[in-house]
């Protein structure tokens, strides 16, 4: 058996080692990405005070602090039994859309166009940014900048601070909206909202009116019939920050719905010794190992994964666009991971929308902030971080200290299927040992559509970062190694 | 007007380089704008936009001994191997900025990279080496602010 490792993957959050293995007749047998995990963080929060937890895990990695600090404080909110005032909810979800807009876009243009709008054929060097503004233009490029900066002020009125909020308090928020800030948001909304419709019209153009891309969307090896996940509110329509988890099936219809709280009663938690991230799985149906279909307990969450789950986008012009993507893919659900694009921008879309909706929202000006809070217990905190379902699970001890953590964050809801996606991936288009440039970054294409996130990297200077693929039979023997410049 | 910007993340140990330098400049250089950027990618443009010099502070891994200074201009860091978790990595940071933005930018971006010794440990703490360096650092700084011509 022959291995092929991809060393770091190129345009991901964080770093993480692609093996493939290939069998003696040099077909791949199986491929497996290997990341860091989060013990070591939730051990490091063991003993702290309960409290902190929204700062300190907002910072557990660059990308998604809004998301965990959000995860955090609703987790408070359950183990110190209090309800958030309803004037702190449209706060807390305001602050999330603004969030989620930037994250969206960053993702978009900077990790996936590339691949599409440049095309995946393409040389690594133009494979880029610099590549993808080649051909939509600089000025798409300051938009981008601008709109992101929109994103990120939003975060920075609301929360506090740019990158990482301060604002979440169990129970609330520690500052509301003046009618200035309000406006200012207000504007920024609308200006998203019409990039958001620009960015899926380039989509549009750029990628569904291009057959061979749509036939890549649809081809074998991109297509997985996992469970879907995500958070819905009471009409089933996608919300990012609140509801209850649904979970819906390979013919589309509902397999379980609960609150936060009953998470463990439907998700466990696998672990396999040759990576330290967990595989989780649906409890009730059981871990029939890296396999889809009903039978097994592999579910996706994120972007497909949601609106897989729901029945709808709850603001009118992302709807649309939902509908849209189910016409043109063949209905629900729809199964082609490359489609995590597609979604992710229909999601962009609703994020902005929602901005505009709650910025307009009567009461958001209101100055009930916070309810008084219980006495310390345990508690889940549910959210949807751009990249799917975050958990945040605290045992608050009668000091306010925490006993225990335990996070399951967006990628590991998802790593299972990203293993099988690049595994298929990897059957589809490497044969034997041809293994072009173009194919390895096509087996990389399919988990890149899950936007997926690891632990923090570290920086290196040039030709100094660990850039290796590597080839071993059997036996464990090296039988080659190829190498990945830059991205 | 001058600006430095520290990034890196805080939580991991020597990779908070960064923000340990902002904090120690705030006390020592009150004067200067100094910008803790965290985990920011291209944000970091709006922080280069309009100002006439800049240095950006960083924690490296190049196999030094830690805290060792490495003081570097932006062609030199250049765009092989220079990974980055949060997006764009700094290299195309700065080349998308003056993609975007070529009149606008300071005529002097100087990068200061500290060798890390420890950037996996969750910790808000430097490791004592590194920790040792920052005095040097902020000299490097105001070395950086005061000259009048380019580095050679």
């Amino acid at each position: 058996m022959k291995t092929i490792t991809i060393d770091p993957i190129t345009r991901l959050e964080g770093h993480g080692k692609i093996v493939i293995f290939l069998d003696d007749g040099g077909e791949v047998e199986n491929a497996y990405l290997q990341v860091p995990e989060l013990r070591g963080f939730e051990r490091f929060c063991e003993g702290r005070r309960a409290e902190d937890m929204p700062i300190i895990t907002a910072r557990i990695c660059g990308v998604c602090p809004v998301a965990h600090h959000m995860a955090s404080t609703k987790a408070l909110d359950a183990a110190y039994g209090v309800e958030p005032t309803p004037t702190a909810k449209k706060l807390r979800e305001l602050m999330y859309s603004g969030y989620t807009v930037y994250d969206h876009i960053l993702h978009f243009y900077f990790l996936g166009a590339p691949d599409f709008v440049v095309g995946p054929d393409a040389p690594p060097g133009e494979r880029n940014i610099f590549g993808v503004l080649k051909k939509v233009g600089l000025d798409v490029g300051r938009e981008v900048i601008k709109h992101r900066a929109y994103g990120q002020k939003i975060t920075e009125i609301l929360g506090g601070k740019a990158t990482h909020p301060t604002c979440g308090l169990p129970g609330g928020v520690s500052k509301g909206l003046d009618e200035e800030e309000r406006r200012e948001i207000e504007e920024m909304g609308r200006s998203s909202v019409e990039f958001a419709q620009f960015t899926l019209d380039l989509f549009n153009k750029v990628v569904l009116g291009n057959q061979d891309y749509v036939d890549l969307i649809l081809s074998d090896p991109y297509q997985l019939r996992t469970y879907n996940m995500g958070l819905v509110d009471d009409d089933n329509r996608v919300n990012l920050y609140d509801g209850d988890i649904r979970v819906t099936d390979q013919g589309g219809k509902e397999f379980a719905r609960f609150p936060a709280g009953d998470y463990l009663d439907h998700i466990s938690e696998h672990v396999e010794p040759w990576t330290y991230s967990k595989f989780t799985y649906l409890k009730k149906i059981g871990w029939k190992g890296l396999s889809d279909g009903p039978g097994s307990g592999v579910y996706r969450v994120g972007p497909l994964g949601r609106l897989n789950a729901s029945e709808g986008m709850a603001t009118p012009l992302a709807d649309q666009e939902y509908q849209r993507m189910y016409e043109t893919l063949g209905g629900k659900p729809v199964n082609s991971t490359l489609a995590f694009h597609w979604a992710r921008l229909v999601e962009l879309l609703y994020a902005a929308e929602r901005v505009v909706e709650l910025a307009t929202d009567p009461g958001i000006t209101d100055g009930d902030l916070r309810n008084p809070v219980g006495e310390p217990g345990e508690g889940v905190g549910v959210v949807e971080a751009a990249r799917g379902t975050l958990f945040h699970h605290y045992k608050v001890d009668g000091e306010g200290l925490l006993e225990k953590v335990n996070l399951i964050v967006a990628t590991t809801n998802n790593y299972a299927p990203i293993c099988m996606s690049i595994r298929d991936a990897a059957k589809g288009l490497i044969k034997g040992d041809e293994v072009g440039e173009g194919l390895l970054n096509m087996v990389e294409m399919g988990f890149r559509a899950y936007d997926p996130c690891f632990a923090c990297a570290t920086h290196t200077l040039p030709g100094q970062a660990p850039l290796t693929v590597e080839v071993y039979d059997a036996d464990g023997n090296l039988l080659g190694s190829y190498g990945r410049d830059k991205q | 007007m001058s600006v430095v910007i520290g990034i890196g993340n805080p939580l991991r140990a020597d990779d908070g380089l960064g923000h340990h330098v902002v904090e120690a400049l705030r006390r020592e250089m009150p004067e200067v704008e100094a910008v803790d950027a965290s985990t920011y990618d291209i944000e970091i443009i709006e922080h280069l936009r309009g100002r006439s010099r800049a240095v950006i502070v960083d924690a490296l891994l190049t196999g030094a001994e830690p805290g060792t200074i490495h003081r570097l201009r932006p062609e030199e860091i250049g765009e092989t191997g220079f990974r980055r978790t949060h997006g764009p990595n700094l290299p195309s940071v700065l080349r998308l900025a003056s993609q975007l933005y070529s009149d606008e930018l300071p005529g002097e971006i100087t990068i200061i990279g500290v060798e890390a010794e420890d950037v996996e440990s969750f910790s808000w703490k430097l490791t004592p080496m590194v920790r040792s360096a920052l005095p040097r650092v902020i000299e490097e700084i105001r070395r950086a602010l005061s000259e009048d011509s380019p580095q050679a």
